[in-house]
């Protein structure tokens, strides 16, 4: 297995989640989840199977369970499918999220690190797959921008959207047997994670690859801040499997590993913007943020993604 | 399909040859030799000889070469002429002499495989920049440096790799013909050449202990190279620069772990304009934590003799480049090009 080490110092929490709309993003997804009533038992981990007992944390109304065995952690009992897709076509901030403004404040944010990000799939396939054009299908592709980008990529041949989030359009043509397929934060929000990589396998030809950008729920930030985590909102945020937890789900579902990696650059980040929301039980992560060391901050961050303890993880797998 | 297999030297190289073709399905290692005859206790199971020119009386498909260096052409070429696909470590002999006898055995010897051990090609960080190469994402290659040392050790001066009549070279030959190697593999061919192979810690040896080295391609591709046996901290090191960016190797992975870990560095260049501080480009780094390259190396060699794949890493034509720029490295040694 590889690890990462990725310094970019230009990068940081608000390229991800700009100040202008994540208050209004959090007002619509904490109205939505308080009004949706469900189960207040602890379903087995959709993972590994295993029963769970230790609630990590509660938001909006919401609870999270870990998983010992690969600690990962997920919603402790699922919402139901209408819920779910009440939420992602139906709700105000579903609206929100496909209106031309937020779709242009997202691209504004983060067309840099999108190209980056692309510039680094390519590379991935260049050395997993060789140097060619290739058939490629974005599962679950929610932003405008991130396809421009896509589609303007030298190494695409075909492009593909699969079960997208408005305002994407799904494609009348559908991409079979293709080389590729890109699961960019899709995984998180699924209920049944098992299923979709069943169904992604059917879509891919034999060694052709899957990769998948995740929050992990062993990274360091959500470990850190838990219930205070700005960025996890319970229905996007559904599964968070950790490294090993990805590792089970893609094994058990017709996958070979090549690599997973945690090459997040913000975790350390995230905790210095919401210094004042760690818990008071966090000595370590306080004592670091009152050092007020920004070395110190790119070091642990270095070891973060070094250790596969950051929350953004990568992974790619080739289909069996 | 399965190969009958015959390991002839069973030192380090022997010992991790079998490891690795005993976790290959298509290799059945029947066979081991070597002159010592003690290493037969340890393998009860297998026929031992200590002769190897018994061993090609045997029925063998495939014949793997981890000798000294000043017999190893002798067993290949009698290996080849007897139908057996051949697995030769390296340095492929002592000199290109040596090599171009092995190339005449290998034309005579129609439709069998001869591979020389260049595993270096196949460590991950290796592969990483091959393919970063390949791409062109960074435009083409300006130059390249290399450092490949080692500590020659208590016994350096009595080791079989400082007697001149097993080895035909010091540490140039024995270790830094892998960084040469993967010189001429990602920049192409060396034309010029400008050295200093010297005695500088082990005077008492016949062979060198470190060699400086200079090269240019026809296109104007420079490299330099230090091969060293008075590395007291082990390292390997390859930085090659592009037009547009760079990468950098930096350790090697070995049961040991003595090189360090095992990674690459790449970076598209970046300006003022892009960057925050000119200098510091936006850089990405791999590690890894598994060496699988002798276990890729053997799987080459098995496809290709199954015809499943054209292309031969350490084929014939590689060892005679290889053995060229070695020569003449010692023979510019310290001199004014003319």
């Amino acid at each position: 297995m590889v690890s990462y080490e990725y310094v970019d110092t230009s990068v940081d929490e608000e390229h991800f989640h700009p100040g202008k709309i994540v208050e209004l993003e959090q007002k619509l997804a904490r109205e939505f989840l308080l009004k949706v009533k469900h189960k207040k038992s602890i379903d087995p981990c959709p993972i590994s199977g295993a029963s769970r007992d230790e609630i990590l944390f509660k938001k909006w109304g919401w609870s999270y369970a870990l998983s010992e065995d690969t600690w990962s952690i997920s919603l402790s009992s699922f919402p139901s499918k209408e819920i779910v897709s009440d939420y992602n076509k139906n709700s105000k901030l579903s609206e929100l999220r496909a209106s031309k403004e937020y779709q242009e404040i997202v691209l504004e944010n983060r067309r840099d690190i999108w190209e980056n990000q692309i510039d680094w799939i390519k590379g991935r396939i260049d050395r997993y797959l060789g140097i060619k054009k290739y058939q490629l299908i974005d599962w679950g592709s929610r932003y405008t921008g991130w396809l421009e980008c896509l589609k303007s990529a030298s190494f695409i041949d075909d492009l593909y959207v699969h079960e997208p989030l408005a305002p994407i359009q799904e494609d009348i043509l559908t991409g079979n047997n293709v080389d590729v397929v890109l699961l960019i934060d899709v995984l998180q929000r699924e209920i049944e994670p098992a299923e979709l990589l069943k169904k992604i396998s059917a879509s891919i030809k034999k060694d052709g690859l899957l990769i998948i950008f995740c929050r992990a729920g062993s990274g360091f930030d959500i470990l850190t801040l838990r219930e205070n985590s700005d960025s996890i909102f319970p229905l996007d945020h559904i599964v968070l499997p950790s490294p090993k937890g990805l590792e089970l789900l893609l094994n058990d579902n017709g996958y070979e590993i090549l690599e997973i990696t945690t090459p997040g650059l913000l975790d350390m980040k995230i905790l210095e913007k919401q210094a004042h929301e760690v818990p008071k039980d966090q000595y370590l992560s306080r004592y670091i943020l009152q050092q007020n060391d920004d070395l110190l901050i790119e070091r642990m961050q270095v070891f973060l993604q070094r250790n596969n303890l950051s929350s953004h993880m990568r992974c790619i797998a080739k289909k069996k | 399909m399965t190969f009958r297999t015959a390991i002839i030297g069973v030192g380090k190289m022997g010992r991790i040859r079998k490891r690795e073709l005993d976790a290959h399905s298509g290799f059945d290692v029947i066979c081991l030799c070597d002159r010592n005859k003690s290493i037969a206790d340890e393998f009860p199971n297998l026929q031992f000889y200590t002769e190897w020119i018994d061993v090609l009386n045997l029925d063998l498909d495939v014949v793997i070469v981890c000798t000294f260096n000043h017999i190893a052409p002798d067993i290949v070429c009698a290996a080849l002429k007897k139908g057996c696909h051949v697995f030769c470590e390296k340095p492929p002999g002592c000199s290109v002499e040596d090599v171009e006898r092995i190339m005449r055995a290998e034309k005579a010897a129609s439709n069998k495989v001869l591979k020389f051990g260049f595993n270096h090609r196949f460590h991950s960080a290796v592969m990483e920049a091959k393919s970063i190469v390949e791409s062109n994402r960074y435009g083409q290659i300006l130059h390249a440096r290399g450092v490949y040392g080692k500590a020659g050790g208590l016994d350096f001066s009595e080791n079989w790799r400082s007697n001149p009549s097993l080895v035909g070279g010091g540490i140039l030959l024995d270790q830094g013909i892998h960084m040469l190697d993967l010189m001429q593999y990602f920049l192409g061919d060396f034309n010029q050449i400008k050295s200093f192979v010297e005695n500088l810690y082990w005077k008492n040896i016949a062979l060198e202990d470190n060699a400086f080295i200079l090269m240019k391609t026809d296109e104007g591709k420079v490299a330099m190279m230090h091969s060293s046996a008075t590395q007291w901290k082990h390292k390997f090191l390859l930085e090659i620069f592009f037009e547009n960016g760079y990468l950098t190797i930096n350790g090697l992975l070995t049961s040991t772990r003595s090189y360090g870990e095992e990674s690459i560095t790449f970076a598209k260049k970046q300006f003022e304009d892009e960057a925050q501080a000119i200098g510091r480009p936006r850089e990405e780094t791999i590690y890894f934590d598994t060496d699988n390259s002798w276990g890729l190396e053997n799987n080459e060699f098995y496809d290709r003799i199954n015809g499943k794949v054209d292309k031969l890493n350490g084929n014939s034509e590689d060892a005679l480049k290889i053995m060229k720029l070695i020569e003449k490295i010692y023979t510019t040694n310290n001199k004014e090009e003319k």
